[in-house]
């Protein structure tokens, strides 16, 4: 062993005994702590190699990121996985790849639509809007969450060319429906797989029936960098467009601190630039520079080895939650696995039904009172957050599921970091809380 | 194309072909990346020590079939100080630090029509699509025009035979510049490679992919005389390197 192995052997040693010391076996003290809605969950192993990624002092995308892409595409079973820094920029890296003159006449252009909902998170209809396309809003249906298939197939008209949809909290939207409809009207398809990362639709990862599919990496979601996020592709050509818009939008694909990988640095022609202008600075589209740092690649990696257990641990804490809450059935909406899929649920969703006595928040104020966390599902409409309020859209038909999960959904956590303990303090504060209307 | 992915490999065994030919045989120490036939690799002499940047590297194509990953092998002339240092420097045994994969020189896996024009160790992208080939028991029709300067400079006989036995529909045509002996190839002949016998046998067609890999001078002048002839720019394939 080198010296220099020995001096990291003995860091590792230290991080995990402050691992042990610090962040293993914490207490849940019910009614103290905090029952969190999503969470980071992990152990020694995700801080020795955010420490190990920290010596290398390489900082940028390097040994780890590498190692990180491609167990990622091996796990998708794809050509291609390409971290960036969130999975907002993953979202609008993946958008704005569909816009890119390398793609001829099947590129997006402003004023082309893209079907989606506005039951979500913002940053699945942001990129459309900043590429200035026009999204078309469907409703979704309660339960599922997830847009009415057959509003997607009234949604499409001659300027229809993409959908562009999440599987809502973790549950896939309708998968045999969308596929048909991409393929009979040869639209792109984008999934918004954020929230997703591990569910499954007739035996099928999500994220990989899509032209392309995006995760997040953020502490909230499945598997955490941090910050950080992905696009996942299995069309190299698409692969290259989605890198060169991460990386400022150059043509070139060396890696960080590489140079020449190509072999053509400087034999080739450009636009109008002279023959053999440095490659490294040829720009083939407007890009942007929403590249990870390879400390967070490091924790990634040991991520990855828990995912399996983490999707398993989420899918346990759904179920145990829903066999209890289903004697509310008369006044609560439970959520609904769409037919043929095998959800790796991101929280918990439900719905107060109309007449069941109470509002959402008489509900969410107890939780929270009582130490359980509880979010609306994100946007709620997101046609009437105030930046939306004027942006050029078409809305098919009225979004009155969408409305009614503005004021009466919301979730709690299924996350992997709620044990046996805090599930059962839960469920008994449901118990009081009915007991009490 | 996916990540490039940095490993280290052990060289098994060094094959010299002639004064200044030489393979390298590597065992890849960690896990091999996937790449396709056609593809190509940089090649680091020097420690690669993820703190710092990449060595300096050449790159070279992968000789070797996907479907033959548990080595990877390199074909390479001496050209300059690197490949000088490598053929005079690396003993078996060695380890060196490969990246790889890179490059779309790569080859359909539709049944694409394709004609490749090989000068010289231009001949390796090949040996990774005729492997290939082989162990895919492809159908394509494969039409091989092999320019050496002399014979020791021809290269992978055995595969070459090979393919002559086992693929249907494939063609070879070996051109030696300065000599001429018997060969087990029906179709050996004395004299540069000629672009214009290459379009008398495969004239131009839309169905076509034409493939060129060898020494610069020789891929700008043919793709140029294709184009004129009328030959669309996508139906050429170049491997083209500084």
């Amino acid at each position: 062993m080198s010296e220099e192995e020995k001096i990291r052997q003995e860091i590792f040693q230290l991080v995990k005994k402050l691992y042990e010391l610090k962040f293993k076996n914490r207490d849940f003290i019910p009614g103290k702590t905090p029952i969190r809605y999503a969470g980071r969950y992990f152990d020694e192993n995700e801080m020795i190699n955010l420490v190990d990624a920290s010596l290398d002092f390489w900082l940028t995308a390097g040994r780890y990121a590498e190692e990180f892409e491609s167990r990622l595409a091996e796990y998708f079973g794809v050509s291609d996985a390409i971290l960036v820094n969130s999975g907002s920029s993953a979202n609008l890296i993946a958008l704005s790849t569909l816009t890119s003159p390398k793609l001829s006449e099947r590129r997006l252009k402003p004023g082309d639509e893209v079907i989606t909902v506005a039951a979500g998170f913002p940053s699945t209809v942001a990129p459309i809007i900043q590429n200035n396309l026009i999204p078309v809003f469907v409703d979704v249906n309660i339960g599922t969450y997830n847009a009415i298939p057959g509003q997607i197939k009234e949604a499409i008209s001659p300027k229809t060319r993409a959908i562009f949809l999440a599987h809502t909290l973790g549950n896939p939207f309708d998968l045999d429906i969308v596929i048909d409809l991409v393929k009979k009207h040869n639209l792109w398809l984008i999934e918004d797989n954020c929230d997703a990362l591990g569910s499954t639709y007739r035996g099928k990862l999500t994220g990989t029936f899509g032209h392309l599919s995006t995760i997040s990496f953020y502490p909230a979601h499945h598997m955490t960098t941090g910050e950080g996020g992905c696009v996942i592709t299995n069309d190299e050509e698409l692969a290259r467009i989605a890198r060169s818009f991460r990386d400022w939008g150059r043509d070139c694909y060396c890696a960080p601190g590489e140079n020449n990988t190509c072999g053509k640095r400087f034999s080739q022609k450009f636009g109008t630039l002279p023959y053999g202008y440095d490659h490294k600075y040829v720009y083939s589209h407007i890009g942007y520079n929403f590249k990870i740092t390879d400390m967070q690649a490091a924790i990634g990696v040991a991520q990855l080895d828990k995912l399996n257990w983490f999707d398993q641990k989420r899918k346990n804490n759904f179920d145990k939650l829903y066999e209890c809450l289903k004697s509310f059935g008369d006044r609560l909406i439970l959520p609904e696995a769409t037919p043929n899929s095998n959800p790796s649920w991101f929280c918990f969703l439900i719905t107060i039904r109309e007449n069941a006595g109470f509002s959402r928040n008489d509900l969410t104020s107890f939780l929270e009172q009582n130490g359980i966390e509880t979010r609306n599902l994100f946007c709620g409409n997101l046609i009437r957050q105030p930046a939306f309020l004027n942006i050029k859209k078409r809305v098919v038909r009225e979004l009155k599921n969408t409305d009614l999960i503005m004021n009466n959904t919301f979730f709690i956590g299924v996350y992997p970091g709620i044990d046996n303990y805090q599930i059962e303090y839960a469920l008994k504060k449901f118990n009081e809380f009915f007991d009490r209307i | 194309m996916p990540t490039p992915v940095k490993i280290p490999a052990k060289i098994e065994k060094i094959v010299q072909y002639t004064r200044d030919v030489k393979s390298f045989i590597m065992k890849p120490l960690k896990t091999c990346p996937v790449f396709k036939p056609g593809q190509f690799l940089h090649l680091a002499i020097d420690e690669y020590d993820p703190s710092f940047h990449w060595p300096e590297s050449r790159v070279f194509s992968i000789a070797n079939s996907p479907t033959r990953n548990e080595n990877i092998r390199i074909v390479f002339a001496v050209k300059g100080i690197f490949t000088k240092r490598m053929f005079d420097e690396i003993t078996e045994g060695n380890k060196v630090w490969l990246k790889l994969p890179y490059g779309n020189f790569t080859f359909p896996e539709n049944d694409s029509e394709l004609v490749l024009i090989a000068g010289g160790t231009g001949i390796t992208p090949f040996i990774s699509y005729l492997e290939y080939a082989l162990d895919k028991r492809s159908k394509n029709k494969i039409y091989l025009w092999y320019g050496v300067r002399s014979p020791e400079y021809i290269i992978f006989r055995n595969l070459l035979n090979q393919c002559q036995l086992i693929l249907r529909n494939f063609h070879f045509r070996l051109f030696i510049e300065n000599n001429i002996i018997k060969y087990n190839f029906d179709n050996v002949y004395k004299g540069p490679l000629s672009i214009e016998n290459i379009l008398h046998n495969n004239s131009p067609n839309a169905q076509w992919l034409y493939y060129i890999s060898g020494p610069p001078q020789m891929i700008k002048s043919f793709k140029e005389i294709m184009l004129n002839r009328g030959i669309k720019e996508e139906n050429i394939r170049i491997d083209e390197w500084e």
